[in-house]
Formats: structure tokens, C-alpha cells, sequence
């Protein structure tokens, strides 16, 4: 939990290898995902004011991260700047998305409503349960189920549940 | 092409956003114990703790990193920097009052209304107009039109106190002293505001009254205080707003 005395150097250290991860993972590139990391923190340390009350830094990072990764999906040019970037990019680790898949992934989402795109990020990418997304997005879990259910009209990956 | 289904986590392991809740210290002693338990169990999720710290531990080993936080705050100087800037090659006035009005004839329903007095705006924001509420986010430039809800006439004023407590008089425009308002559903008030470059949260009061409130002492009293306490017979309605900056 953030206290009123933590500096950005602390919230910082804390919050930004997740926020870098998550948007590395779905833009692709590092470059990219320092940008959105550089731009999400910017916009918290400008205006605090827009996570006052709220109880999980955590929470408010994951939508704010989501958003600003969507607006650039969004932006026809990342395409090509993605495509230009793993032409001469190391090998992929095991928690990036084959540049294929993660092309195909876009194209869904730029194609999507807002709404919907973001539903499918935490599903899809960050695996989150319905109970987790319904906070996220401000609605019930029964509506997470159904906005996944119009999602993969539109193409989005279906979601399965496993079993241990 | 539909893309691959994706398997949900199984039940009972630690979604990302929980991990990261956790090392941000935000879980309670419950939620912490639950978590590690669950990780004495399952190599799964002792996997993903372990490649997450990994990677964590590489953003932050980065030769870039210690830089990170700095450029951010002189990043955030600049922008405050350019926004006192702005504001100081302005008019000498907080906002400019403009007139414009894309739509939307007066009411002047004499219908008894539920509930006090109450003011309400529109923004204009390039060519997209939406209505206001308290608690919106605007940003410098935007257009202000005000609107005036009431079931008898009164004198009207607005004052505004920015961030940066300076007062200004959003309403009545700078050609009348004092205006009465007659009644009705959404009246239109004269003139709209352009939003100055000071950022941050701002204030609006909306002082109505019987007769006409004398404006240089509410503003006197708001600049050296930063509160209006109603005078005799008046009320007021107070309305909040946020200023950020233009994406």
C-alpha cells in the first residue's frame, strides 16, 4: 500500500518492472514499452490526484498501462515499427507472444471497442480471473463473462479454464 | 483467423495482478500467507514468482535505470514550467470570456422545479460539445457555457479559484455588473469562458441571491481565503474541476 511519505524513487522501484512487463508483453518491443512506462508514471507523478482514494496502486497501474498500450495499438504506424523491431530483436523470451501471434492479437484489438479490448487484455494476456477484471473495469463478473463471449465475435481468443 | 483459445490459470494460483500487489506491499498478513502457502505448493506458480522477479531485477539493472525517476521530474518541471508561462503572456484576466453558443435554445418553463437552484455547463473542446459535471476533467483551452436552474429569479455570479489561487469571474461577463437570471429548467447563461493553462483542481462557486451581491468583496473574500461563506439571503453552489494537460 502507498503512504503519504513514499517518493517517486520508492513508488517507482515498486510499481515499474510490472507496468514495463505488461506493456512489453503486449506492444513487443522495448522500446515501446519504455515509452508507455515512462508516460504511465509520468501522468501518476502530474496528477495524483486521479488514484486519491482508491486502495491498490496495483489496480489503477494495470489500467492505466492497458490504456496507454491500446492507444498505440491503435496507431497504425506501430505496426510497422514492431515489424522493423523484431527483424533485429534477440530471440523471444518465454513470456512475449510470437510476433505472429501478438500481430493477430492487435488487429483484434485496434478493431474492437474500448471496452471490449481492454476485457480482453486482462483475460487473454494477463490471465486474470473474472472476479479481477470486474474490478478493474467496473462491472460484475456475470458482464466479464458476457463482454468475453462478444469478444470472440470478434475474433478474440476463447478463454478455457483449466484444471490442477 | 480466430486466434488460439488461452487457458485460464487453474484454480487457486496467483494471477499476475495478485504478484504484483504483493510486491508492492499492498496485501494484508492474510492475504500474504495465503500466497506464500500457495507457492510452497505449486511449482507453477513458484515458476512465474521466480521469472517475474527476473525480470524485475533486469528492468531495474538497466544502466538507463538510475535515470529513470530524474528525467521524469525534469519532465514534469518543464510542463509546469511552460504552463506558468502561458499563463503570464495571457490576458491579464485569469480566463477570456468568448460568446459562442453551437445549439441549444433557452427554457423558460415555468413548471415548479424539484430541488434548489443549480448550475450546470457544457464544455466545447475543438468540435466536440458534452455536458459538464462536477469532478470533470478539462483541459486549457477548453470552452465553458453555463446553464441556471431555478424556480424564481436571482442574481448570479460565478467565481472561479484555481491551483494556483487566483480568483476569476466567470459570470456575469465583463460588460454587466450585475444580472438577474429568470427562471427555468436549463437557462443558458450569457457569454463562455476559455480555460487558462493553470493545471490542477479549480473550483467554481455559484453565488445566487435576492438582490445583487456586491462582487469585489466575494472575490476579496475567496482570494484571502480561499472560501465564500453566503451572504444574507444568497446560496451557494460549489462545482469542482480538474485541469490536466492536453494529451
Amino acid at each position: 500500500m502507498t503512504q503519504p511519505g513514499d517518493t517517486h524513487d520508492e513508488i517507482y522501484r515498486r510499481y515499474a518492472p510490472a507496468v514495463f512487463r505488461r506493456a512489453r508483453r503486449l506492444l513487443g518491443a522495448d522500446a515501446d514499452a519504455q515509452d508507455v512506462t515512462h508516460d504511465v508514471f509520468l501522468s501518476l507523478f502530474e496528477r495524483p490526484s486521479q488514484f486519491a482514494g482508491r486502495s491498490s496502486l496495483a489496480t489503477f497501474l494495470y489500467s492505466a498501462t492497458t490504456h496507454a498500450c491500446l492507444s498505440r495499438i491503435r496507431n497504425a504506424k506501430n505496426r510497422e515499427r514492431l515489424l522493423a523491431a523484431h527483424a533485429s530483436a534477440a530471440p523471444e523470451s518465454h513470456d512475449t507472444l510470437a510476433l505472429s501471434k501478438l500481430l493477430e492479437l492487435h488487429d483484434v484489438l485496434r478493431r474492437m471497442p474500448d471496452k471490449l479490448a481492454r476485457v480482453v487484455v486482462y483475460a487473454c494476456v494477463d490471465q486474470l480471473s473474472h472476479a479481477e477484471i470486474a474490478a478493474l473495469v467496473g462491472c460484475s463478473r456475470r458482464h466479464v463473462a458476457n463482454l468475453l463471449d462478444k469478444a470472440a465475435e470478434w475474433g478474440a481468443p476463447k478463454v478455457e479454464l483449466s484444471c490442477c | 483467423m480466430l486466434l488460439e483459445p488461452v487457458k485460464s490459470l487453474a484454480p487457486g494460483c496467483i494471477s499476475d495482478l495478485a504478484f504484483d500487489r504483493w510486491r508492492g506491499g499492498e496485501l494484508d498478513a492474510t492475504g500474504c500467507l495465503e500466497l506464500t502457502q500457495h507457492l510452497e505448493q505449486c511449482r507453477a506458480c513458484t515458476a512465474r514468482r521466480d521469472a517475474f522477479d527476473a525480470a524485475a531485477q533486469q528492468f531495474l539493472g538497466r544502466a538507463d535505470y538510475p535515470r529513470d525517476v530524474p528525467r521524469l521530474r525534469a519532465e514534469l518541471r518543464q510542463r509546469r514550467q511552460r504552463s506558468r508561462v502561458a499563463m503570464t503572456a495571457a490576458a491579464a484576466a485569469a480566463a477570456t470570456i468568448l460568446f459562442w453558443w453551437p445549439s441549444s435554445p433557452q427554457q423558460h418553463r415555468m413548471d415548479r422545479l424539484k430541488g434548489g437552484p443549480s448550475l450546470g455547463f457544457y464544455v466545447r473542446r475543438g468540435d466536440e460539445v458534452f455536458r459538464g459535471r462536477t469532478g470533470e476533467q478539462v483541459r486549457p483551452g477548453d470552452q465553458l457555457r453555463f446553464t441556471w436552474r431555478s424556480d424564481r429569479p436571482a442574481y448570479l455570479a460565478i467565481l472561479s479559484l484555481d491551483a494556483a489561487r487566483t480568483v476569476s469571474t466567470y459570470y456575469p461577463p465583463p460588460n454587466a455588473r450585475e444580472v438577474l437570471v429568470p427562471t427555468g429548467n436549463e437557462v443558458a447563461l450569457e457569454g463562455a469562458v476559455e480555460l487558462d493553462a493553470m493545471l490542477g483542481p479549480e473550483r467554481l462557486f455559484a453565488i445566487s441571491c435576492d438582490r445583487a451581491p456586491n462582487l469585489d468583496t466575494l472575490r476579496e473574500q475567496l482570494s484571502s481565503t480561499q472560501q465564500l461563506s453566503a451572504p444574507p439571503n444568497c446560496q451557494i453552489q460549489q462545482l469542482d474541476l480538474f485541469k490536466e494537460p492536453q494529451p
